[in-house]
């Protein structure tokens, strides 16, 4: 075992608390819905629908309950890597001491079967074990200090596990709030596609997971259903298919403020 | 063997894609945790994993536990003997009281 090692490469980076492992929030519905064709899949854009029309999941509150908790959560940095790291140096001391002790002890004897001069390495003999007894109790500090810290990262996971549950139990309450949210539009969003272009009610099956048709039909029928705020901006596929309509796109949509971007001149 | 249990989505996330990519290092895997083989390069694996994701990774050594060499034969024969007994409700504290068998209190005082 060799000592220290000086690189700073195992300084650990701790995780982004409100970054990439943050549960996602609902996005406002203008943000799933003000620009067609749409990212998100249809249960999105229905449940962005039913809360642009001012609809709440029935875990609604319990959403609200884990976001608090979780707010509350403070999770304490976890890192025993200088504590492990003095603990390896110490043990390495004493290996290294040890092995030097004996060394100058064979050296003491083989001096004496001589009758040669010992006193020069009997005192190196005893700064060396003085040396090895004070490594001892530099190693039973380090032990003792990680012990500690390890106690404390305990409970530090214990926390950072709650948090984790938490964020799980968010997940999966959102998807229950998205499906219970698309499925209370879907009878309205299948008469909605009977009026955009493309839109075909048979192909509506019976819920959100079964819709079988056109999917820029099924945004534009997703945003008649809704009451945005915001403008509706139509790209691409969607902005042709409310052009060859020869419907007003205000109408079609019932939303205020409907845009063309790109496609007029375009294809 | 080293157990490396993780303590957020994305480390959850990351371990499972390091089981699926190196099958041949893990021993055991359970839902946000795994036991790796105890070789350098599952130790490397592991370390990389904690690189990326912090405190969110913990990793421990474990040892393969022999009931002969860590307790005496009293810890054991009170687990068989607890095991057999005839009155299932019996907890073990009062299955114990007034036998030979160890007390719990002791036990747990004593370290293996």
């Amino acid at each position: 075992m060799t000592g220290a090692r000086s690189t700073q490469s195992g300084s650990n980076r701790e995780d982004s608390e409100d970054g990439s492992d943050a549960v996602r929030r609902s996005p406002a519905p203008g943000e799933v819905l003000g620009r067609l064709p749409a990212d998100a899949g249809l249960r999105r854009q229905l449940a962005a629908a039913a809360r642009s029309r001012g609809r709440t999941a029935s875990v609604a509150g319990e959403i609200a309950d884990i976001e608090a908790e979780l707010a509350g959560i403070e999770v304490e940095p976890v890192d025993l890597t200088a504590a492990r790291r003095r603990v390896a140096e110490a043990t390495g001391e004493i290996e290294r001491l040890k092995e030097r002790v004996a060394a100058l002890r064979g050296d003491a004897r083989a001096r004496r079967a001589v009758d040669a001069e010992t006193d020069e390495t009997l005192d190196d003999l005893e700064a060396a074990a003085a040396e090895l007894s004070a490594a001892q109790t530099e190693a039973i500090a380090a032990e003792q200090a990680l012990e500690r810290a390890r106690a404390e990262a305990a409970r530090a996971r214990d926390e950072r596990r709650r948090r984790l549950r938490l964020r799980d139990r968010l997940r999966n309450r959102r998807g229950v709030a998205r499906r219970e949210l698309a499925e209370a539009m879907y009878p309205e969003f299948r008469r909605a596609l009977a009026v955009v272009p493309s839109g075909d009610p048979s192909a509506a099956g019976t819920g959100p997971g079964a819709y079988d048709g056109d999917p820029v039909a099924a945004s534009l029928a997703a945003v008649r259903t809704a009451a945005l705020d915001g403008p509706v901006e139509l790209r691409g596929s969607a902005a042709r298919r409310i052009e060859e309509s020869e419907r007003s796109p205000r109408s079609l949509l019932r939303t205020a403020d409907v845009r063309f971007r790109g496609a007029r001149d375009g294809r | 063997m080293l157990l490396v249990v993780t303590y957020s989505a994305a480390a959850r996330t990351g371990l499972r894609n390091l089981c699926r990519r190196h099958e041949s290092v893990v021993a055991r895997r359970f839902g946000r945790a795994a036991l790796l083989d105890e070789t350098e390069y599952a130790a490397f694996l592991a370390l990389r994993l904690r690189e990326s994701h912090g405190g969110d990774v913990q990793i421990e050594r474990t040892e393969p536990f022999n009931e002969f060499v860590a307790v005496d034969d009293a810890v054991r024969e009170a687990a068989a003997a607890y095991a057999d007994r005839s009155a299932k409700s019996t907890p073990y504290a009062a299955f114990a009281a007034g036998t030979d068998h160890p007390d719990p209190d002791a036990m747990r005082g004593r370290e293996l």
